[in-house]
């Protein structure tokens, strides 16, 4: 079909393809364009965030995991009650000395001679530290000290004989000498 | 032949150009386009609105789950070293060694011809942490025969502490066995006596 196209109507219709085209520019460069950035800027900042969501709640399960299986949590926390409230805020000389000459002397046994070590090690609890005590009994006999040893084990949960030596007193052969080291919990100094 | 005469034919002429015509036809197509275009926009629009939406859910689970992750990761060496402390708190509780059931062994199982003398006993921690206990009994036995006396000591002595220990050793420590000089009274009988030291060894069973 030919078309008879007036001046009037060439002119008119160059200017409706200048404004289409620059409508199209238009569209296609500040309203698509711009749309389809968004959707790239947001799309990349999601795959940045997944893994990183992912790692947090692995770390987070891994944790609640480790929480709960320690398997000694609830008897070490007793355990670590009960000493805080035994065990003094003060230095191990100040309190040690005098609790055990007591309980030696409730068993029958009397003038201890008390040496603190000079050893403190770390146990690995937080807290506390390891002191030793050797604790000379000059006037025990056998069976008081049996005694009096299974007492002190079972009422001190912590403490710990290391060495152990019993042997005829110098002057009276039927009272024994007795050197007992003992290695005991105590709080760490601040 | 019939003569026909269209008295329309301007108005026919005149709406068959009108319905030709190209500018009327550009702004139909035009139109067309547009609101196609203005469709695209806005169904674009709304997959990019659910894109970040989707995206903003995102940021807010990282918002609330970064601390948490920082601190789960702070917790979790905590609560490793604690379970560690709380190993070796409860490893000391139930591995200590009680000196009273040994004693209480031992002295079940001297008989009344033995006599202890002496004894010196250690408690040694290896690199393991296993424990091991030395003791060293110095003694007397008495009898017709001491030397035999001191040798059945040893041998009820290391069956009687099976109970308390694995690898139990009980041995005369060197050539510590050894004839005495002096005699004893036991049973209204003068004895000869031997001396003896026995080293003692095991480990103490959990």
């Amino acid at each position: 079909m030919k078309l008879n196209l007036s001046k009037d109507q060439i002119q008119k219709t160059a200017l409706a393809a200048m404004v289409a085209v620059g409508c199209l520019f238009y569209y296609f460069s500040e309203m698509i364009g711009p749309l389809a950035e968004r959707e790239t800027r947001a799309q990349k900042e999601m795959a940045a965030l997944d893994p990183k969501i992912k790692k947090a709640k692995m770390q987070i399960s891994r944790t609640q995991a480790v929480e709960k299986a320690d398997p000694h949590a609830e008897e070490a926390r007793r355990v670590l009650d009960a000493m805080r409230a035994k065990i003094p805020d003060m230095p191990p000389v100040a309190w040690f000395p005098t609790r055990l000459e007591a309980f030696l002397k409730q068993k029958g046994i009397a003038k201890p001679v008390f040496r603190a070590g000079t050893e403190r090690k770390d146990p690995g609890i937080p807290g506390f530290e390891e002191a030793s005590w050797s604790i000379e009994l000059p006037q025990a006999t056998f069976p008081v000290l049996g005694q009096a040893l299974a007492a002190l084990e079972n009422q001190e949960g912590l403490l710990q004989i290391t060495q152990l030596q019993i042997k005829p007193a110098a002057k009276e052969p039927d009272v024994h000498y007795a050197q007992i080291t003992i290695s005991t919990l105590v709080k760490r100094d601040k | 032949m019939a003569f026909h005469l269209n008295f329309y034919h301007e108005i026919h002429k005149q709406e068959e150009r009108n319905r030709r015509d190209p500018v009327k036809l550009a702004w139909l197509g035009g139109l067309v386009l547009v609101i196609c275009m203005a469709l695209w926009y806005f169904y674009r629009l709304s997959e990019v609105s659910a894109v970040e939406a989707r995206r903003n859910e995102v940021r807010r689970t990282w918002a609330s789950l970064e601390p948490q992750g920082k601190d789960a990761t702070g917790e979790e060496a905590r609560l490793l070293a604690l379970q560690k402390s709380n190993e070796e708190l409860i490893a000391r509780l139930h591995g200590r060694f009680y000196w009273a059931p040994f004693l209480e062994k031992l002295a079940a199982a001297t008989p009344p011809f033995v006599q202890i003398v002496s004894l010196t006993g250690d408690l040694e921690a290896g690199r393991d942490k296993k424990q091991m206990v030395t003791v060293v009994v110095r003694g007397l036995s008495a009898g017709a025969q001491p030397r035999t006396a001191a040798e059945a000591y040893r041998r009820s002595l290391q069956e009687s502490l099976g109970g308390i220990g694995t690898d139990i050793s009980v041995v005369f420590d060197g050539n510590s066995l050894e004839d005495g000089a002096e005699t004893v009274q036991f049973d209204g009988q003068a004895l000869a006596t031997a001396s003896f030291r026995l080293r003692v060894q095991f480990t103490p069973k959990p």
